[in-house]
């Protein structure tokens, strides 16, 4: 049976990874690329998909450790959050301009990659004192890190964009 | 040092603009305008000057410069 799952979980990855790419290749030679264009909307909704993936990609990494990598669990997870970002290099390939948000936002980016960098540390420091006292089950660090990290990052572009 | 600005009485004085309205104007998101007007966002130079351009004013009568013990 998880054998299945795993299957239809690898074979919808990959169908929605082609279609992606087939879009992404397609797109800017229609009409219809005129309306394709960056808004706030997209900007905060690409860091509510970043913050809710991260969220749910920690849970399924302590509740369900063996399934985050066998089951490929989480790419399914962070699909959405690539797919956002995937979107806006639509945007900038139809525009050809790369400058797609404005400078607060750009900031605000590079902020919250700052602040990502600094606060990831004490979370590997958290997780390195209760892996080394056998308190955490079977860790997985790099899901845990990425995690960590997607979270991280999207919630302090969030943070900072409310905070304007 | 900080950057002060005069941007919200200009808009004011701009039959009341809003700071959507500016956005608008000068390419950028309302969060922007928001973000300069109190003091928490430095813009760039392209920016300034298209501020005052907008405005019809030199950048110096849009933006100045508050030293420390005037805080």
């Amino acid at each position: 049976m998880e054998h299945q799952i795993e299957q239809l979980i690898k074979f919808s990855l990959f169908f929605i990874v082609v279609i992606a790419l087939l879009l992404f290749w397609l797109i800017p030679k229609t009409n219809f690329a005129r309306r394709f264009k960056m808004s706030t909307k997209i900007f905060i909704l690409t860091q509510i998909v970043g913050v809710l993936c991260g969220m749910t990609g920690l849970i399924v990494t302590f509740v369900w450790p063996h399934l985050i990598v066998e089951m490929h669990l989480w790419e399914l997870i962070v699909l959405p959050f690539a797919l956002m970002y995937a979107f806006w290099g639509l945007i900038i390939r139809i525009r050809k301009n790369a400058e797609i948000i404005d400078e607060k936002q750009d900031f605000d980016m590079s902020i919250a990659g700052a602040l990502t960098m600094a606060l990831t540390i004490p979370a590997m420091v958290v997780m390195f004192i209760l892996d080394s006292h056998n308190m955490v089950q079977e860790l997985l660090w790099f899901p845990y890190y990425f995690f960590v990290t997607i979270f991280l990052f999207s919630g302090s572009i969030l943070f900072l964009h409310k905070n304007a | 040092m900080k950057l002060g600005n005069h941007l919200k009485r200009l808009r004011f004085d701009d039959n009341n603009l809003s700071q959507e309205a500016l956005a608008k104007e000068v390419g950028v998101i309302r969060q922007t305008i928001i973000s300069i007007e109190k003091g928490r966002f430095v813009p760039s130079t392209y920016l300034a000057l298209k501020l005052a351009k907008y405005f019809n004013k030199p950048v110096e009568e849009i933006f100045y410069i508050i030293e420390d013990n005037e805080n």
